[in-house]
């Protein structure tokens, strides 16, 4: 016999040598056949384990793989009046570098630019506020961590909507502006708008990771960093803040990845000048471009792998989870 | 002596409950000074007013003859290792140990060269590169203590830094921070609940209990001369007869007399506690030349190596522990179960708590 290492193949050849002798009285076309059918038998109970699986595997198709897997064929097709025709050809993403005499590649790195300064933006704000509720909230930390969550109780496009009262032609800040005797300033419809939209909109949620990876810092770290001369603002920038690195590369995550390819708030707080890869994509298939808007889309989803990786590799995965 | 630290009637009370209570205690300069008590007796309280970290609610706390009422942790001359070691994991050994040094401004290759002499003072040299998750429990340890004495406080504190560690492990950092003491001459106050680390390190102890300072002695007149039925209890074990004094004889009931050394302050008929330690007492079938023998049978023995712990019923039906050498050594002998015995101890070993 050879050495079988699966325990499946195992079980089979013992089940065999006791069936042996029954099975000789068998003719041999019949006895065969018994012993596929057993294989096919103990194959089933193996799949029986992927069948676990099945639940999350089909969450993952249905949202994921399925309309991702569509984009990614219709990348490689061809426009030809409102047809797509299967092509396969790398036309689509050639044109994004090259189309447009480059505007798409401008508007990519000013997408990132954007995504760039609402992450550091939103951090910014963000940042001061878990250090408060998580070092002086006590008691009500968790109340105030609530209260932090409640402008999304408030749809997203009201909220940009109710910012242009404020930043907006002749919204508040204007008013004061013209009312202490100095011009108008244009905010809304600029890419200044997108950035402020896009900093408010996330700061609340980028709380909720800080707060997490700076509870997690051990309080007799500040006090070992205090007993070794440190005064409270150096124990924040030799202690705290690179203890909290993980938040903020959370943070990161969360916020540049979904800004990268945001059209929303582009479209409403920045018009024309708000245009953004996003809007680029949208535009795309507002047009009924699916190859192109799909080429890009993926281009986009590329960048955001890359820049998922490097991140994670920078941190390690578990620090990162845990931070979650 | 010079005085480091001194202590004066410092209470603490957190809310009601009262930390500590009244302790006033002065720590020479170079001294191994030890708190001793069970938890929760204010030992490291104690030794947080000492660090800055709580402020008394009464009394004062000076450190090398200043007052060091208001001013804060990192503006005093003190530095701590903590209990769990609070080791900065983002930092790698040198970081760690540099600290300190680095916040003060040194120059480069001053810190580097005070690294690298710290590293070998506790024998880890070239471990400057090495993260602090990678260390073992000891390497940590040490790592800790030399971040604190790097900065060459005038008084380095200790809270129970050998806890975590295993016996084994214990054992030999508690020999190798005596030698590190004493090669670097620093003031510490040491704060434990274990009585053999305090025995054999300190040149003082303080025992501590319900936010009270007890006794302070060496280790062996805080051993041998215990002056509260607390402390005999509490450092190694104690033989506790209760009696009323009269003229260096204590009455004890249904037992007989014990004989002490006569103490003229002591008004007589006052009820006092004889103590006397279990390896004082000797034991034999017949016993000359002692002035306290009394009759008993052996009821238990364990048999520990070098020592037999015998625990013999006396007349008035109370337990007496003696611990003897065993078999083997030269003139003891190991006494069975059941057995008639005398055990018998000298008015010097019998110790009177008042």
């Amino acid at each position: 016999m050879k050495d079988d290492t699966t325990t499946g193949k195992r079980v089979l050849c013992i089940l065999a040598d006791h069936l042996r002798p029954i099975l000789s009285y068998l003719p041999p076309r019949l006895r065969l056949n018994l012993k596929k059918l057993l294989f096919i038998l103990l194959e089933m109970k193996k799949l029986g384990y992927y069948w676990r699986l099945f639940p999350g595997v089909f969450w993952l198709v249905v949202f994921l793989v399925l309309p991702l897997s569509v984009m990614l064929i219709y990348s490689f097709w061809t426009k030809v009046g409102y047809d797509m025709i299967p092509t396969w050809t790398l036309q689509n993403y050639v044109d994004i570098f090259v189309g447009e005499k480059g505007l798409y590649v401008r508007l990519l790195l000013k997408s990132l630019g954007i995504s760039a300064a609402v992450t550091l933006g939103s951090i910014a704000l963000a940042y001061p506020v878990a250090y408060y509720i998580s070092t002086r909230g006590g008691k009500y930390k968790y109340v105030l961590l609530a209260l932090i969550m409640t402008p999304y109780l408030v749809s997203w496009v009201i909220l940009i909507l109710g910012w242009r009262m404020i930043i907006g032609h002749s919204g508040l800040v204007n008013t004061l502006l013209v009312g202490v005797g100095l011009e108008r300033v244009k905010l809304w419809k600029t890419w200044m708008a997108v950035i402020i939209v896009l900093v408010i909109s996330w700061a609340p949620w980028l709380v909720l990771p800080i707060f997490v990876s700076l509870e997690k810092i051990d309080r007799t770290l500040l006090e070992a960093g205090a007993d070794l001369g440190a005064s409270p603002s150096e124990n924040f920038r030799k202690i705290t803040l690179p203890l909290s690195v993980p938040g903020l590369l959370v943070a990161t995550f969360f916020v540049m990845i979904p800004t990268f390819g945001e059209f929303v708030a582009p479209v409403i707080a920045g018009g024309t000048s708000g245009a953004t890869i996003g809007t680029a994509i949208e535009e795309a298939f507002k047009r009924m471009n699916y190859p192109f808007g799909s080429a890009m889309s993926f281009l986009l989803v590329g960048i955001a792998l890359i820049a998922s990786f490097v991140l994670i590799r920078k941190t390690g995965l578990r620090t990162l989870m845990e931070s979650l | 002596m010079k005085i480091d630290v001194e202590l004066k009637n410092v209470t603490k009370k957190f809310g009601d409950v009262v930390a500590v209570d009244d302790v006033s205690f002065s720590v020479g300069k170079g001294e191994f000074f030890s708190l001793l008590g069970p938890s929760g007796c204010g030992k490291t309280t104690t030794l947080r007013m000492i660090a800055g970290f709580e402020e008394p609610t009464e009394g004062e706390v000076h450190i090398g003859g200043e007052l060091m009422t208001d001013v804060p942790p990192f503006k005093r001359p003190t530095n701590l290792v903590f209990q769990h070691l609070a080791l900065f994991p983002h930092l790698n050994v040198y970081d760690n140990i540099s600290f300190g040094l680095k916040i003060k401004k040194l120059p480069k290759d001053e810190i580097k060269r005070k690294v690298e002499q710290m590293l070998n003072l506790v024998r880890l040299p070239g471990y400057e590169e090495r993260k602090i998750r990678e260390l073992s429990g000891g390497e940590q340890q040490r790592i800790a203590i030399v971040r604190a004495l790097v900065n060459e406080p005038t008084v380095l504190l200790l809270d129970e830094p050998l806890g975590p560690l295993d016996l084994k492990l214990r054992e030999e950092m508690v020999v190798e921070l005596k030698r590190i003491q004493r090669e670097v001459g620093t003031t510490f106050i040491y704060v434990t609940h274990d009585q053999g680390e305090a025995l054999t390190m300190s040149d003082r102890i303080a025992v501590m209990k319900d936010g009270r300072v007890l006794q302070i002695g060496t280790p062996m007149k805080i051993y041998e001369r215990p002056k509260s039925r607390f402390t005999a209890d509490f450092i190694g074990r104690s033989n506790l007869f209760e009696g009323s004094y009269a003229n260096g004889v204590v009455e004890v009931d249904g037992l007989g007399r014990i004989i002490v050394e006569p103490e003229p302050q002591v008004s007589n008929k006052r009820s006092v506690l004889v103590c006397a330690k279990p390896e004082k007492i000797s034991i034999g079938r017949t016993l000359k030349g002692l002035d306290n023998i009394f009759a008993g049978e052996v009821k238990e023995a364990y048999y520990q190596g070098l020592v037999t712990t015998y625990r013999v019923l006396l007349e008035n039906n109370s337990l007496i522990t003696v611990v003897a050498l065993s078999s083997g050594v030269k003139g003891a002998r190991i006494f069975r179960l059941g057995e008639k015995v005398k055990v018998g101890w000298s008015k010097r070993d019998a110790n009177m708590i008042i």
